[in-house]
């Protein structure tokens, strides 16, 4: 029997109100809590406040203003353990950019899927493809 | 992929978007309705159809340059 681990936080961070549902509704059924926030800058306000608990940041890179690896950047600074999934609809302007990814650091090319989100968030996490058991936070 | 370039890359990156819903939605229902369920052929499609489009993006993209 897997040991039980404390159900983990998923900031979702897309400006894009469908895809930060999509993402939500396949985290929530993979056990997962989900915060969700509409730019850069929400996150980095929200995340100001230490009570608030999170494990994953899921970073849509295409948005206006704070994009999603300047946010990653401030955010880790303060959050070394964050980890985070980079998402985009371009891989290789990624790569040019960024062409290490640190630990605690993978990427998911839009348009995900079920199978390819809920596992790319489960190795990131645990570095297995399907998460172990989770206990729900109230 | 690679990154067309013009104007393409923001269609396609809105395109993508709307895919990324509509298959991660058809995904969910798949797993959450019903094996007996009356609509869960056309459902089939709808998920079928969403993958052959995902298969199409690179030439889409070639399309584009």
């Amino acid at each position: 029997m897997p040991k039980q681990v404390a159900q983990p936080v998923v900031l979702v961070v897309d400006d894009e109100e469908p895809i930060r549902h999509a993402a939500r509704r396949i985290l929530e059924t993979g056990g997962y809590k989900v915060l969700d926030v509409e730019n850069g800058a929400r996150a980095v306000e929200l995340l100001t406040d230490e009570s608030i608990a999170v494990d994953l940041l899921m970073a849509d890179l295409e948005m206006p203003e704070l994009t999603g690896e300047e946010m990653a950047r401030q955010l880790r600074a303060k959050r070394r353990d964050l980890k985070v999934l980079y998402v985009s609809a371009y891989v290789d302007r990624l790569l040019n950019e960024r062409p290490i990814l640190w630990e605690g650091e993978a990427f998911l090319e839009k348009p995900f899927t079920f199978e390819g989100l809920s596992e790319a968030v489960s190795l990131l996490l645990f570095g297995t493809l399907k998460p172990p058991p989770m206990t729900r936070a109230s | 992929m690679s990154e067309p370039a013009g104007r393409e890359p923001e269609v396609i990156h809105r395109f993508k978007n709307h895919l990324a819903v509509m298959i991660s939605f058809a995904d969910l229902l798949m797993l959450e309705m019903p094996e007996d369920s009356p609509h869960r052929a056309d459902l089939a499609e709808i998920h079928k159809a969403g993958r052959a489009a995902m298969a199409l993006l690179p030439e889409l993209e070639k399309l584009g340059r």
